[in-house]
């Protein structure tokens, strides 16, 4: 019954609307990879990096779907990557730079076993707890329980060990896409602004560097973002900085902003199908980098920032909207050029006129 | 290497503490314990001598009537909140953890009545401090911040000198006032964190953010930049007071009333405060 409820939903929802969906995977198996691929497919055309802009710009017959895989482990190199050749879907991968070739786990995958040893983790080490540590005090406080509790995630688990640099640079020999998801797995927004600006530039230089060609896209860990750090990226050399607001992504979305839906490998097909209707709204899911539906509201924000923009200077607000949104590689015009555009004729904008 | 004829004796620092020790204060505290220096606590049983009659009469007079009906009721309606903000830090703290340590670490502790009382005064006087840190408590009167050889300081949560006062980080998002949210360490003199700065700073906003989630970054950066200060105190240098930064605009701010209490709650107490939504799409 949800499944019918979900295609029929999807189905009006790829007719009626623009842009479409960058999916946010981690590991997938074979049959993972190419069940999701069947869903998708079903419902968007699956596009390249490059393609992005055009796609964002432009309403097609069918919606894009743009598949991205964080962190860089080994699976995506041997398994999901192979399968996704097969099927000839294009998909970018992020990889975390001091990750990649190491011996050292992640920190959430040390704590996902943690929690499946403890069943429940004491209050200090509570998934909202941990998530507000900056990162020297999260990795200490993870290791320290792992230590007590005799933990430690195997890295020669594909699924938990990291993909090699030469494992990379095959990948994008295969002509999927590599990009930065920071230095380590730190959440930037927790860091000393200092140490997540250097994470962020760390990150970038060291993929451009291993993979031979300049890095052009970022992701932020966890999802949690600022305009500053992503304005940072930018300046750092990328065109693409997404995070992992529950949403689609259309021409309202500027490139440093761009929403991504998480998917899992577990999931199954109504639950996709539901969860892509629902991000459809830009309403109801929440975001998983623990900030609820805040992006609803932030989102909210920029598109009345454009209007009174548009408002205070028609002439400038199609090439502000065009760069903001497609054209411009350099920086994030939407934070530079909006910033506080209200306070110019003094009228200053509460949370209430955007609810 | 510090050249031999330079080691003096160790630094002399005392920290002053109001009440029970909360996750807040061990957290400083125990960062202060890293600093090459020796370290006693002195902890007041209560934070003020007046009596709750002559507290209200205070109250009455310096906020009339209704202001001072609306901070009883604003602290009313704050005390739930602030006792569960009080288990998110603890939880952030790692409390548990920080009291384990204090149990280990056997630093010397003088107990006293209030930090302003006679016994304080004697206590410090004894100890001769070179360094006093007001961990935490109410207003410390000059016979009391006058007693160390070099500084008396202070960490306020908020930067002042645009912000005093207490409860800055909630009036800064109440407000919109992203310039208020932040930290700044002073050394005390008459005023109300008024005094030279010898750090300011504040975390990263972003969207998503609560008043908790705030102190907490802001305590952790302000505390690691005052272990930078005693080090240096300890080296024998004299930190540099910065300039005020404010551009003469200072504001001053005592405990909320009921308005700003349900307007914290309105704003989610952060979360659908814009002046930390818009961080998402400007700098």
């Amino acid at each position: 019954m949800l499944n019918l409820v979900g295609s029929a939903a999807l189905e009006l929802i790829t007719r009626c609307k623009a842009g479409g969906i960058i999916v946010n995977e981690h590991t997938l198996t074979r049959d993972e990879t190419r069940r999701h691929v069947d869903i998708l497919a079903r419902w968007f055309e699956f596009i390249d990096l490059d393609d992005l802009p055009r796609r964002l710009a432009n309403r097609s017959k069918k919606p894009f779907c743009l598949l991205t895989f964080d962190d860089g482990k080994r699976s995506n190199a041997s398994v999901t990557a192979p399968e996704l050749k097969r099927l000839g879907v294009p998909a970018l991968f992020f990889v975390v730079s001091e990750f990649l070739g190491g011996q050292i786990p992640l920190w959430f995958d040390n704590y996902l076993l943690l929690q499946k040893k403890l069943g429940s983790v004491p209050a200090e080490l509570s998934p909202r707890t941990i998530k507000q540590l900056p990162y020297a005090l999260l990795i200490e406080r993870i290791e320290k329980a792992c230590l007590r509790h005799g933990i430690h995630a195997n890295t020669n688990d594909e699924d938990i060990g990291p993909m090699t640099w030469d494992q990379a640079r095959y990948l994008r020999k295969l002509g999927f896409r590599i990009g930065a998801h920071g230095a380590t797995h730190a959440i930037m927004t927790r860091e000393k602004k200092t140490d997540a600006l250097e994470n962020i530039g760390q990150s970038i230089s060291a993929v451009g560097l291993q993979i031979g060609e300049p890095c052009t896209s970022f992701a932020f860990p966890n999802g949690n973002y600022t305009a500053e750090l992503a304005r940072h990226a930018v300046n750092c050399g990328v065109r693409y900085v997404m995070t992992t607001e529950p949403t689609w992504a259309d021409a309202t979305f500027p490139l440093w902003r761009l929403p991504r839906l998480q998917l899992f490998g577990s999931q199954s097909r109504t639950r996709i199908q539901l969860k892509i209707v629902a991000s459809a709204t830009g309403q109801i899911l929440l975001n998983p980098d623990g900030t609820g539906r805040a992006y609803a509201a932030i989102n909210s924000l920029a598109k009345a920032g454009q209007g009174i923009q548009r408002k205070l200077d028609p002439a400038n607000a199609t090439a502000i909207d065009k760069e903001s949104n497609l054209e411009s590689p350099a920086l994030p015009p939407s934070a530079a050029q909006l910033e506080r555009p209200w306070s110019r004729d003094g009228a200053r904008l509460n949370y209430r006129s955007f609810r | 290497m510090i050249p031999q004829d330079k080691i003096g004796p160790p630094l002399r620092v005392a920290a002053l503490i109001s009440g029970k020790l909360t996750c807040v204060d061990l957290w400083t505290l125990r960062k202060m314990y890293s600093v090459p220096c020796e370290l006693c606590v002195v902890q007041a049983k209560q934070a003020s001598g007046a009596s709750p009659r002559k507290r209200l009469r205070w109250l009455v007079r310096e906020y009339g009537l209704l202001g001072a009906c609306s901070r009883l009721l604003g602290r009313l309606v704050g005390s739930p909140i602030i006792r569960r903000d009080n288990e998110l830090l603890e939880e952030m703290f790692n409390f548990e953890d920080l009291q384990q340590w204090w149990k280990r670490t056997g630093i010397t502790t003088v107990s006293v009545t209030t930090l302003n009382h006679a016994e304080s005064q004697a206590a410090l006087s004894r100890y001769s401090p070179d360094i006093l840190v007001r961990v935490s408590g109410g207003i410390l009167k000059p016979s009391i911040f006058s007693l160390s050889r070099l500084a008396t300081l202070n960490i306020h949560h908020g930067q002042a000198p645009q912000i005093r006062g207490m409860w800055s980080i909630p009036w800064g998002i109440v407000e919109g006032r992203s310039d208020w949210i932040g930290a700044t360490i002073h050394i005390i003199d008459q005023g109300i964190d008024t005094g030279g700065v010898l750090w300011r700073g504040g975390p990263q906003l972003a969207p998503g953010d609560t008043n908790v989630d705030l102190l907490f970054r802001t305590h952790l950066e302000a505390v690691d930049a005052l272990v930078t200060i005693l080090k240096s105190y300890s080296k024998g240098d004299n930190p540099k007071v910065w300039p005020s930064g404010a551009g003469g605009i200072s504001t001053y701010r005592s405990a909320p009333g009921i308005w700003n209490w349900l307007r914290l709650l309105y704003l989610g107490r952060g979360r659908r405060a814009s002046v930390l939504l818009e961080r998402g799409i400007a700098c």
